[in-house]
């Protein structure tokens, strides 16, 4: 069902950097080349293993053909059609001698040029058909084509056909608008896209000169694409020239590269350029380059370790508490990175009641732990964190940012109920796969099943089938919808026949009616419903995004069967986009950084930064019934969980192996939380009892300027809201100025007014306490003494100088960030 | 003294009136401009077998002390105090626990019909404040609390201390019988206000839960409500009417018995509930009072009594085996798990024959959405049935034989859920004559020239006899011209009686007949009680002068 993609780079990766130093030899791709017609063309690649390093040398080895007469050669290695027969083409570098042979066939001919097979790679790789020029809903200028070329029909009609047939001009091709706009002889918007002197000029001119014909006669289809290199080890400022070969239905294959898009997901780690040449930079790290030709996708992935070397041992050494921890040394191995050490107790015990259970560990708490003396207290504290009840409302505080809907929208009562059933599934521990099942198959009552609300606030086949392929399996589909997804394999026929996994399902009772919409739905399966292509019109059958999902006639007629059967299918043990989603949720909530971002695009273009580790994530999940909560102790017990932000030499500019804790700032209603639990004042909000705490509220509508400010997702957006946790100068006003944070901590019914009052606590005691319930540690001497100093001011209270102090700590980053 | 028992089997709905004969008005007319009186809610709303309560009526009245009108049994007695706005109720144990009805009535008008709800456990009234943390106070098991959500945005809280292991269940009644407008959640939290179960509409919009303690110790029992009619303001509702009655126990709860009706046939009823098992309880109800209760264990059950024979569906029961049932018959049958269905079997019916079919499972407060699919013998499909229309989620309806034969009729879950709440109720028949008649409201009130009364009538099966409709009961100076409803046209469907006379001031019950067959047999025109099943035939006149 789903391909080994740790294999695909991982082994490799190592096999390059073990053969690197056992022996020199050069390796040149391709292996054999095949040329046809008078145009055809072949880039040569040349890759040197020398016992030091690894690097393209292709502009300095030395290529002759042993017949003169069958090919030429240029100086950036580009071999070319001179006449047909069969030679062999003798490369040398560094005293070592590869043979590739060759053969050229109708050499006297000029290929066939089709529209389907050669115009609209020229289109969509000169950008003519991309989203911010002709590709865009309306076109540029009266002139449209098709996103990215995914509809081939309505772009040779586009050309061929509108415009009083003036953008192609058979009769005169040089007067053709298609080519005097592109190459610039008549004035165009988007530049000089074809210089007249290029290939690609030169086959668009043929395909007019031939009539411009759709397609040719048995004419074959892409199977493939494959990039040259898959992967590399790069030095910093280090250049890689990557070559592109396209393979068709009919056995042949072609150099594509002048014809490919190519993209980085990492700009500041490697770039490369609309030739596909790579640029490392400065910075260690890794990067995947997308490799697009018409809508089929290749990539290469490069990594850029950190100059100098740490000895093997090292990472052998290193702690290892469960499973996670070799997975991460192994590509911290690969990178040349070191680890930080492992977090001092207070760090620890503050960091992991935030993560696990939303708030922060009281003082007698932290006291508690820092003087056990158990080997396993940090585990053993996991485990008790997560039977705690604060874990509920944390983690399905969480989820009700991607599933609750806007109350405005779906009504009250809908949105309480869906509220309380996500919270009672993290009250249940409920496994994930049920979990999920529970909602994408859910029928009922809105009043009676929140679940049910899902469909009422999604209401379209099309609407909910990209939520739940988004949520559930993090493919975002929404692209789909409309055209070929971009940097996916999904078409409009993918996306549709996965929509129509929910062509059945039915409503009855009242819709929706905003601003209220308060009455009674109720779901269930309809008795007829279809999804049609958008484009064709054709009735689509219900079909997986990939492997299979055997439905018989009779169930596709029925939506409880389609749907739990949807769900099936989706939570298979070895469908690895279910269960690898969801745990690189977790990671990211846990350690600071997804193994892939955003946390719910999981695909072959965006891949995880540790694919080895993301796949044992996943087993583990499955092979556990999906239990969340052991999920979650898994990674809080391991090592690199344990490490201390604090940056070495060696790892200072990583930010997404996990060599030390990334900061993160603490989510708003922790914050609010730790502010009310820190003061001893409730938190009042409507709609909710006293005291409840802000993660326990229902709707994001129940106001609170305090949790607006800290990034609660705005009640107006539709889910899933994913969360910013960056920090901005609003939030600082916020800390500082807040009437009700002043109010709290000067509050005669709050905390410190009953700390100051105890006569038996000295100064030094206070200032303790405050520290322990703001950082969860005790002050430094040099703290110590400050505050000291403030106690002794003149005319200032015991209590007012408490006051100041808390004050003052909740207006530092150690108080707002979790460390 | 004259009593009526009118049983209707195809509603199963057993009405009763007492004809009370005139109750002399010795009140003297204070007002022309006054009006008759009403009652927004009792507080609190019932009391314990066995108990007197003083009972605060909140409502408005031209001038109190107001008149009792209700038939009550030997032990039961409800009186006017002389405090405005009270009254005395008091039970002897022997009073059979329950619902009874009944009305406070002056020379202006009667009230609508005013629940009182007879228990079997202790009762106590919440004590304010209680919305905050720290503030509920601890009750002992089991009680019913009476409660009021009347402060802004009030909550209510109790405390209750759980053995590990021990299940509170928590039973909630106010939008439900009493008619409150309140859509009531209860939550139960631990002792620091985390949320360890919670419930919305359980019994439509009212809420019931159990929650098992994972640990002992003191949990929070915590009550809010939104309106019965929703809105956009994101907020807790109150109102000094969110009165609510709240049961709570550790030992057992009655949630309702099977069969959910009896026949004079029936003997034992199976008890269901929280902690019972196999448990079976003897039938000696009597048909004005159809209720089952135990002695100290909360929890009352409306059993209505009906005409046809009275089966319970068997867990044998399946397609392959269905269970064959004899026409007419009462079926009550429980879904209790995933993908379960009752399937039963109707033998020997004839072509053109017509089935009546009614189900009752959301009406009578289960969470059961029930679908009924007819069958013929080859296992085809013939009819699916759903809700009967947008506001009625139970099936009612009729279908018309194609072919003679056997037929099956499976009932399900709509949605394919199931569970020991998942029952329901069906009543299934051929299809005979009979009719009707409906009232809108069970209170008239004459302040013009003449008064006019409207009937709806519904013939079914062919029913065409024509009808002589007639009101028994006026008083002396008041008198009613009997309408003819014909067995077609207009009048078939709908007449108005009119009233006409001198018109002194009285406040009188009165019953509407409808008499065909020279008068040999007879019905009872019904209005229905608020929120409930229950019709009674005992509408209310009041006349009083003209502005």
């Amino acid at each position: 069902m789903y391909i080994d993609r740790n294999v695909r780079w991982v082994l490799p990766l190592v096999m390059l950097l073990l053969t690197s130093s056992v022996c020199a030899e050069i390796e040149v791709f391709p292996k054999s080349i095949d040329l046809r017609y008078r145009t055809g063309k072949q880039r040569l690649m040349v890759i040197h293993r020398g016992e030091a390093d690894v690097r393209e040398v292709t502009s300095e080895v030395s290529v002759q053909a042993e017949k003169s007469n069958i090919v030429a050669i240029s100086s950036s290695g580009v071999v070319s059609t001179v006449g047909n027969g069969s030679t062999e083409l003798r490369i040398r570098f560094a005293k070592k001698t590869v043979l590739i042979p060759v053969t050229v066939t109708a050499a006297g001919q000029h290929a066939p040029v089709s529209f389907n097979l050669h115009v609209q790679p020229i289109l969509a790789a000169r950008g003519c058909s991309t989203g911010a020029c002709h590709g865009k809903a309306r076109g540029q200028n009266g002139f449209q084509l098709s996103l990215l070329g995914f509809d081939s029909q309505f772009d040779f009609d586009a050309l061929t056909r509108e415009a009083r047939g003036r953008r192609v001009f058979p009769a005169s091709p040089i007067e053709s608008l298609l080519l005097r706009k592109a190459s610039g002889q008549t004035p165009h918007g988007g530049g000089v896209r074809l210089p007249s002197d290029s290939d690609d000029y030169a086959t668009l001119l043929r395909w007019i000169n031939n009539g411009t014909p759709f397609a040719i006669e048995n004419e074959p289809t892409l199977t493939s694409v494959e990039v040259f290199p898959q992967q590399r080890s790069m030095k910093p400022s280090e250049q890689q020239q990557l070559v592109v070969m396209a393979e068709y239905s009919d056995g042949s294959r072609y150099d594509v590269t002048g014809q490919s898009a190519f993209q980085s997901n990492e700009n500041t780690i490697v770039e490369v350029n609309e030739q596909g040449r790579i640029t490392a930079g400065p910075i260690p790290g890794e990067s995947t380059i997308m490799v697009r030709f018409m809508g089929t996708f290749a990539t290469c992935r490069v990594l850029i370790p950190l100059l100098g070397d740490v000895a093997p041992e090292y990472y052998s050494e290193l702690q290892r508490n469960n499973f996670i921890d070799p997975l991460v040394y192994d590509k911290l191995q690969l990178l040349g990175i070191t680890l930080s050490t492992t977090s001092a107790d207070q760090t620890f015990v503050r960091r992991v009641f935030i993560d696990l259970i939303g708030r922060l560990p009281s003082p007698s708490e932290t006291e508690q732990f820092i003087a056990n003396q158990s080997e396993s207290k940090r585990a053993d504290l996991v485990d008790w964190l997560l039977e705690q009840p604060e874990y509920v409302d944390h983690w399905a505080n969480k989820w009700v940012d991607l599933l609750r809907p806007n109350p405005y929208r779906v009504g009250i009562k809908a949105v309480l109920n869906y509220d309380n059933w996500i919270r009672q599934a993290f009250r249940e521990n409920r496994p994930y796969d049920q979990f999920v099942r529970g909602l994408v198959a859910a029928e009922g009552s809105t009043y009676r099943n929140g679940a049910a609300t899902l469909f009422r606030d999604r209401r379209s086949p099309d609407e909910i089938a990209t939520l739940i392929s988004q949520l559930f399996l993090g493919i975002r589909l929404d692209c789909a919808k409309c055209h070929h997804h971009p940097f996916e394999r999904w078409s409009q026929e993918d996306f549709y026949s996965f929509a129509a996994y929910f062509s059945r399902v039915g409503r009855k009772g009242t819709g929706l009616s905003p601003p209220i919409s308060g009455s009674e739905e109720v779901v269930l399966g309809a008795k007829s419903g279809s999804v049609k292509h958008p484009r064709t019109d054709e009735v689509l059958s219900p079909r997986p995004l990939f492997g299979e999902n055997n439905l018989s006639a009779e169930d596709m007629l029925d939506d409880y069967t389609l749907r739990h059967k949807l769900v099936d299918w989706m939570v298979t043990k070895d469908n690895e986009f279910f269960s690898g989603v969801m745990v690189n949720r977790i990671w990211a909530d846990l350690m600071g950084r997804g193994l892939f971002e955003p946390v719910d695009d999981l695909r072959a273009t965006n891949p995880a930064s540790n694919e080895p580790l993301l796949k044992s994530l996943g087993k583990y999940f499955a092979d556990h019934d999906y239990d969340i909560k052991k999920l979650i102790a898994a990674i809080a017990k391991s090592h690199v969980y344990e490490l201390s932000s604090t940056a070495t030499e060696r790892n200072i500019a990583d930010t997404q192996n996990y060599s030390r804790h990334y900061r993160q700032r603490l989510r708003a209603e922790v914050l609010l939380d730790a502010v009310s639990d820190i003061t001893q004042i409730p938190n009042k909000f409507g709609a909710m009892p006293v005291g409840s705490r802000s993660n326990q509220i229902w709707t994001h509508r129940v106001g609170s300027l305090f949790l607006d400010t800290f990034g609660r997702p705005d009640p107006n957006q539709d889910p899933p809201c994913e969360r910013t946790t960056e920090s901005t100068v609003t939030q600082a006003l916020h800390m500082m100025n807040a009437p009700q944070i002043h109010a709290n901590i000067i509050s005669d019914n709050g905390r410190l007014a009953a700390l100051t009052a105890r006569k038996e606590l000295t100064s030094e005691q206070i200032v303790a306490q405050i520290y322990l319930l703001a950082y969860s540690r005790r002050p430094t001497d040099e703290e110590l003494g400050i505050c000291q100093d403030i106690f002794t001011q003149e005319g200032m209270t015991r209590r007012q100088a408490a006051e100041t102090i808390l004050w003052a700590l909740m207006n530092t980053p150690e108080f707002i960030i979790k460390d | 003294m004259v009593r009526f028992i009118q049983i209707d089997w195809l509603s199963n709905r057993v009405t009763t009136v007492m004809a009370i004969g005139f109750i002399t008005i010795g009140l003297v007319y204070a007002s022309a401009q006054a009006a008759a009186p009403t009652v927004t809610h009792l507080y609190p709303w019932g009391l314990q077998q066995g108990t007197m309560e003083e009972i605060t009526v909140k409502g408005s009245w031209t001038k109190w002390p107001l008149e009792v009108a209700g038939k009550f049994p030997a032990g039961l007695k409800i009186q006017p105090l002389e405090t405005a706005g009270m009254l005395s109720v008091e039970t002897t144990a022997e009073v059979r626990a329950g619902v009874y009805h009944f009305r406070l009535f002056d020379s202006e008008g009667a009230t609508k019909v005013i629940p009182l709800i007879i228990g079997t456990v202790p009762e106590v009234r919440e004590i304010e404040p209680n919305s905050k943390p720290g503030e509920g106070t601890q009750v002992t098991l089991p009680v019913v609390i009476n409660g009021q959500l009347k402060e802004t945005a009030d909550v209510d809280v109790f405390l209750v201390d759980l053995a590990e292991g021990e299940t509170l269940s928590l039973l909630l009644v106010a939008n439900n019988i009493l008619g409150v407008a309140m859509d009531a959640i209860i939550q139960v939290c631990d002792s620091r206000g985390f949320v360890l179960a919670q419930n919305d509409d359980e019994r439509g919009l009212d809420p019931q839960l159990s929650y098992t303690a994972k640990r002992a110790g003191m949990v929070q029992v915590r009550i809010f409500a939104f309106p019965e009619a929703t809105n956009s303001t994101i907020a807790f509702s109150s109102n000094v009417d969110y009165v609510y009655r709240l049961t709570a126990t550790t030992q057992r709860l009655l949630d309702y018995c099977l069969p959910l009706s009896v026949s004079a046939e029936t003997v034992d009823l199976q008890l269901q509930g929280i902690g019972f098992v196999k448990e079976s309880l003897q039938w000696t109800g009597d048909v004005e009072m159809p209720y089952v209760s135990l002695t100290g264990v909360p929890g009352t059950v409306y059993v209505p009594l009906t005409a046809g024979k009275v089966v319970v569906a068997t867990e044998q029961s399946s397609i392959e085996t269905p269970q064959v049932v004899v026409l007419p018959a009462s079926i009550s049958g429980v879904i209790e798990q995933r993908e379960d269905q009752d399937v039963f079997l109707i033998n020997n019916l004839q072509k053109d024959e017509s089935l009546v079919v009614n189900l009752f499972a959301r009406s009578l407060g289960f969470p059961t959405d029930p679908l009924v699919e007819i069958y013929d013998s080859m296992g085809k499909l013939l009819s699916t049935q759903d809700d009967k229309d947008r506001a009625t989620r139970d099936p009612a309806f009729t279908y018309k034989i194609p072919a003679d034969g056997a037929y099956q009729v499976r009932i399900r879950d709509l949605h394919r859920v199931g569970g020991p709440r998942y029952a329901y109720r069906m009543e299934i028949a051929k299809l005979q004559p009979s009719v009707k008649l409906t009232l809108a409201s069970g209170e008239f009130v004459k302040s013009g020239e003449k008064l006019e009364i409207e009937v709806s009538i519904s013939r079914l099966g062919g029913f065409a006899e024509e009808l002589l409709i007639d009101i028994d009961g006026l008083p002396e100076g008041v008198s009613v011209e009997a309408v003819k409803s014909a067995g077609s046209g207009d009048s078939s469907k709908k007449i108005n009686l009119v009233l006409t006379g001198e018109w002194p001031m009285f406040s009188v019950p009165i019953r509407i007949i409808g008499t065909w067959n020279e008068g040999q047999l007879q019905v009872l025109a019904e209005y229905v009680v608020l929120k409930s099943i229950i019709a009674r035939t005992d509408p209310w006149l009041t006349s009083i002068p003209a502005k």
